[in-house]
């Protein structure tokens, strides 16, 4: 090995990926349902960045003179809960909290996931510990895990997030890490290795851009379980704090009024429905768009 | 089998009705005619199952009236013991029930007449010594009692005769009757005690006997043939643990179960629209309420605490509960000892121009309020409301909820700024309301609100140390005002007890406490 | 084999002494005080003290972990201190009923799963396909509590067909079926879905394989060919996804008891969790992790029989 080997794969790694990307794109474009996944998802970052402006109301102003219109009343096209507030508000402003505890619960079991993957996958002696670690974590229903994490933090919509990063943390660490182990034996991976690379320049700037594909699609996919699982906790009174306009909150408050007013249950349990399920399809558009089995390099 | 031949009753019986129902047109005299028809007929009563299945929305923590402290316990607990006194539901007076009769030759003796030749379920006479063995251990530190402080006045319990028990107390004590007709201090067979654990396997003097338990499922009680006061009519009880309401709710439309209790506001109207189902509601001794941190500096200043009672619209809260609250300034309320209707309008009337008046000038609106929440019972809903109102008015409110554990903690030790409090007061008594919650001798625990004012106390002390009804009520009236005066706290509503059972369930008995007994329950 | 058994059940004892670790501390750092919430708040200071006492919550953490895992090790899981009950006498009165649900709700989830699979991926891109994809992510889009309720609504409450909830009639009659039904959709949709996804896609794998193609060749009959070769490969992921949905399944079954009113091991560990009942969270945390384990182990050894080519060794 010379010493004009190191950026030769670089930069044709570089222009491959490139290209790679694009081919990607197309392939996800003519997928019909990732389309759709796409479009709900960039309609609900929309509404979540425009809320104030598509809202006529408050989403936490009550008008108890107001209270359980249904839908289609004039004014509140989906009708107002139990305190008169505007379900359409509501809605939109739950958007927002979803979209955001997704978004923070994912990154940061990201953080955590590619971080244990790495080193386990890296480094041979971290490797069993690491994985030890994980399959502890592993073994406990993650529903219960978040309920010991909010037992300790105390019940919020950061708490919330947190525990649902930590539950995440180890399948994505298992993912990366069998990723990484692919990877490793690469042939300029070990060549950078035997010039001298540093370990963490190894990892982070040749290892980790070579796996995105499987954390790209980890990624998309957890941000559905995230927006399930917060809905779920804040169904057992475990997440949001009242009046925050989250729509596992709002089910698990309308379910009180299931039968005088339905629509108190069923647009917030569409709403996930929708959301949940456009991160799906989305999800698996992207898997396979990106085909982790494909060989980048 | 039996459960199908069971269901087919119940939709034989449902049908019957139906069609008696559809007979009379549908108009409120159906139910009536419903009634006097199966009086009449007496045959017709005797083919009906004498059961009954209740759905709890927890199991009972335990059987023994020793050791628990919560109300699905405590309402078994009542159908299987029973206590020296008992408070009529209606007079709201004390009457004797195991007792016979007593006297107060000083101010610190009660001396108890018991009545004669009842036996516990297990044979064991019920005498002196059986009263002596429960309060002691009651009161033993060792037992580690829940509700030990109960009979934390009394100094000794002696046996006089087979029939007759003496209590000497360290000070004049007051609310004595009331604490013994406390569900914790039911008198337990001191030989079951000894031989077995009460909390799985009850043994007391009361209309049912223990049948069995299995735990977070059902527990089931049959009736005592040789009860004291005659047999019940009904043959077995059920208590079915059904923890989502609304859950329960739909077992009662579809007869799975056939009675509830702590019907939830929001759900009201729903169960009142059911055909099959009657609704029982009365007016309680619960009391609901905002609760101040006294320890909080913005919370020492009347001003900030009329502001805070100006804002809430308490007339709109008892509104939305839906006919299941009662609206009253006073903390002591309209069922409970020491009450006067005069508290009803005397605490800071709503006016939201003075609270936006208020705030602006003393600029309440720059600092967070923590409002702290526990996630049960209507506190959530109290919580919505309150925070709105606070907010309209210019006040900044946050609220944090918490799970019950938590939260118990958390305000003992004052790690809040507001919050919302309840109590249920089992005994009725004003006493047994005023002193645990604002009296100083339990900041630290029960006196969440760590109210200190020794004027109060002295009043407080007052209802306590007499034995003279008339003057324990009027210091309670006194102390209530103050609290008023002062905008201690802010009563949201005071509780409406209710139960719903399907409509051929009779003659169950309601307390203003929430309590029930089935003793007098039949199946029609 | 022998092996792979013995090496499971030594990183199952690891693993428990983590929890039980876990779970310990947790619950000793968390808020709330179970001496509290069994005095009610209505108790005087000196009752919840005498509680505490009694407990032995007073003592140092070390100590009180240590009793714990000394009794833990001699079989005893402790008594509840909310009860009064022995944990495990507890945890085996309502474990059969979490036990009922989630087989149920496999079994829902594997028939509606692998039909709703195999039909998509045999008759690729019809509306058949279309459908059966479709449900499948709605399936694991649906908040389950809310599956739940409306379930109850419709089927229990209007129509009367199945009862609300509750597990009251033995299992092998008509009523203990009726009562599994809903609790079993309500747990087992996402699964189901899962499962779908996961047999469809590795159908499609097999389908395309050469052995299958050559099997064809050869005149071997179509049905003969799905039902041989396509299906027994593509037991692999299907099985894994089971084994992994196991796990969900007694997490999930947590919302579920509640809903229904069933009498689980779930519902045990909320309650516990809630009233601070430190023994009781224990028990019940280590029976589900140790099941999750077991069920993993019991997925990897069938492996080895579908497929000889996989080893552990």
């Amino acid at each position: 090995m010379t010493t004009t080997v190191q950026p030769v794969p670089h930069q044709e790694n570089r222009k491959k990926r490139e290209k790679y990307y694009v081919t990607t794109l197309k392939r996800l474009f003519s997928n019909k349902l990732a389309i759709a996944g796409l479009v709900i998802v960039v309609l609900q970052v929309l509404m979540a960045i425009f809320a104030p402006l598509i809202t006529p109301y408050d989403p936490v102003a009550q008008n108890l003179m107001k209270s359980e219109l249904p839908v289609f009343s004039e004014g509140h096209w989906l009708g107002t809960d139990n305190y008169g507030r505007d379900v359409w508000s509501r809605i939109v402003y739950g958007a927002r909290i979803s979209l955001v505890v997704g978004v923070v619960a994912v990154s940061l079991g990201l953080i955590g996931g590619v971080t244990l993957g790495l080193l386990g996958g890296y480094y041979r002696k971290l490797d069993s510990p690491i994985m030890r670690i994980v399959d502890l974590l592993f073994s406990f229903p993650g529903i219960l895990l978040a309920m010991l994490i909010i037992a300790i933090l105390g019940t919020s919509l950061i708490n919330v997030a947190i525990a649902i990063s930590i539950w995440s943390i180890p399948t994505c660490a298992r993912i990366v890490r069998g990723s990484v182990l692919s990877v490793k034996e690469k042939e300029y991976i070990m060549a950078m290795r035997s010039m001298g690379a540093s370990d963490l320049r190894i990892m982070v700037k040749h290892i980790l851009p070579n796996i995105t594909a499987p954390i790209i699609v980890f990624a998309t996919m957890r941000m559905a379980t995230a927006i399930l699982s917060t809905a779920a906790l804040s169904f057992l009174g475990l997440g949001a704090q009242p009046p925050t306009p989250e729509w596992g909150a709002m089910i698990s408050q309308g379910q009180d009024f299931m039968w005088s007013a339905p629509h108190l249950t069923i647009v917030p349990g569409i709403a996930i429905m929708l959301t949940v399920f456009a991160f799906n399809v989305l999800g698996d558009g992207l898997r396979d768009a990106l085909d982790p089995n494909m060989n980048i390099d | 089998m039996k459960k199908l031949n069971k269901n087919w009753l119940v939709l034989f019986v449902l049908g019957f009705v139906v069609m008696l129902l559809a007979a009379c047109g549908g108009s409120t005299i159906p139910e009536e005619a419903v009634t006097e028809a199966s009086e009449e007929g007496v045959e017709a009563a005797e083919d009906v199952d004498q059961e009954i299945v209740y759905a709890a929305t927890s199991d009972a923590v335990g059987l023994s009236p020793i050791m628990t402290n919560d109300s699905v316990s405590s309402n078994a607990i009542s159908q299987i013991y029973e206590t020296l006194f008992v408070r009529n539901p209606e007079t709201m007076e004390i009457e004797p029930k195991l007792a016979e009769s007593y006297e107060t030759p000083d101010d610190k003796t009660w001396v108890i007449h018991l009545k004669e030749g009842i036996t516990f379920q297990d044979g064991t006479p019920f005498n002196a010594e059986a009263v002596k063995y429960t309060f002691d251990k009651l009161r033993d530190p060792a037992t580690a009692a829940p509700r030990a402080s109960l009979l934390e006045p009394v100094e000794s319990v002696n046996v006089i005769d087979e029939n007759t028990v003496e209590i000497k107390t360290k000070y004049p004590y007051g609310p004595m009757l009331a604490a013994l007709s406390h569900t914790n201090a039911s008198i337990v067979s001191p030989t079951a005690d000894q031989a077995q654990d009460l909390m799985q396997q009850p043994v007391g003097t009361g209309p049912f006997q223990f049948v069995e338990w299995t735990q977070g499922e059902s527990l089931v009680l049959e009736d005592n043939p040789d009860y004291w006061g005659g047999a019940p009519e009904l043959d077995k009880v059920t208590f079915k643990v059904v923890p989502e309401i609304s859950t329960a709710i739909s077992m009662l439309q579809t007869g799975e179960v056939d009675f509830i209790d702590g019907l939830p506001s929001d759900q009201i109207d729903r169960i009142r629209s059911l055909d099959n189902v009657e609704v029982l509601e009365k007016p309680g001794t619960p009391v609901y309420y905002l609760n101040f941190n006294f320890s909080k500096e913005m919370n020492q200043d009347p001003e900030f605490r009329k502001a805070v009672a100006a804002a809430i619209n308490r007339d709109a809260f008892v509104e939305n509960l839906n006919g299941l609250g009662v609206r009253s300034d006073s903390v002591i309320g309209p069922k409970v000892f020491g009450y006067t209707e005069e508290a009803d309008n005397g605490g800071q009337a709503y006016d939201p121009e003075l609270a936006k008046q208020l705030v602006e000038e003393n600029g309440y609106g720059d600092q967070t309020i923590k409002m702290l929440v526990a996630n049960r019972d209507n506190y959530m809903q109290m919580a919505e409301i309150a925070q709105a109102q606070l907010a309209e008015a210019g006040f900044d409110v946050a609220i944090e909820t918490m799970e019950w554990g938590t939260f118990l903690d958390a305000t003992a030790a004052g790690e809040y700024d507001l919050t919302f409090l309840g109590w249920s007061n089992v005994t009725g008594d004003g006493s047994e309301l005023l002193y645990p919650n604002f009296h100083s001798d339990n900041i630290g625990a029960s006196n969440r609100s760590q109210y200190s004012n020794p004027e109060f106390d002295e009043l407080v002390n007052a209802s306590r140390v007499t034995v003279d009804q008339d003057a324990r009520k009027q210091a309670l009236i006194e102390a209530n005002q103050l609290l008023l005066d002062e905008t201690a706290t802010v009563v949201m509503n005071h509780g409406v007890v209710t139960a719903a059972t399907a409509d051929d369930v009779q003659g169950l008995k309601l307390d203003p406490n929430g309590q029930w007994f089935l003793e007098n329950v039949t199946r029609e | 084999m022998f092996a792979l058994v013995v090496r499971r059940f030594f990183q199952l004892l690891f693993l428990l002494l983590g929890i039980s670790f876990l779970v310990f501390s947790s619950m000793y750092i968390a808020p709330g005080d179970p001496a509290a919430i069994i005095a009610g708040p209505t108790a005087a200071e000196s009752d919840i003290e005498a509680i505490r006492d009694n407990l032995g919550l007073n003592e140092p953490f070390l100590a009180q972990y240590g009793r714990y895992l000394s009794n833990a090790v001699q079989g005893d899981l402790g008594y509840s201190y909310q009860t009064k009950q022995p944990v495990w006498e507890a945890i085996m009165i309502r474990f059969p009923n979490t036990l009922k649900l989630a087989i149920a709700s496999m079994i829902v989830a594997v028939i509606i799963g692998i039909i709703a699979g195999l039909v998509s991926a045999l008759r690729q891109n019809s509306l058949w396909d279309v459908s059966a994809t479709t449900f499948a992510l709605a399936g694991i889009s649906i908040p389950n509590f809310w599956l739940g309720a409306v379930l109850i609504l419709v089927f229990a409450v209007n129509l009367e067909w199945l009862p609300v909830g509750g597990l009251s009639s033995p299992w092998y009659t008509l009523d203990g079926v009726k009562e599994l039904i809903l609790p079993a959709i309500t747990l087992g949709t996402a699964s189901a879905a899962m499962i779908a996804r996961m047999a469809r896609s590795s159908m499609l794998e097999v389908i395309r394989a050469d052995y299958v193609r050559t099997a064809r060749a050869k005149g071997v009959k179509e049905g003969s060919v799905i039902w041989i070769h396509t299906l027994k490969n593509a037991m692999i992921p299907i099985i894994t996804v089971i084994g992994l949905n196991f796990g969900f399944l007694l997490g999930g079954t947590i919302i579920t008891e509640k809903v229904f009113a069933i009498n689980g091991v779930g519902r045990l560990m909320i309650d516990a969790i809630a009233a601070r009942d430190f023994p009781m969270v224990q028990g019940s945390v280590l029976l589900v992790a140790a099941l999750f384990v077991i069920v993993n182990l019991a997925v990897d050894i069938i492996y080895t029989y579908i497929d000889p080519r996989i080893s552990y060794d």
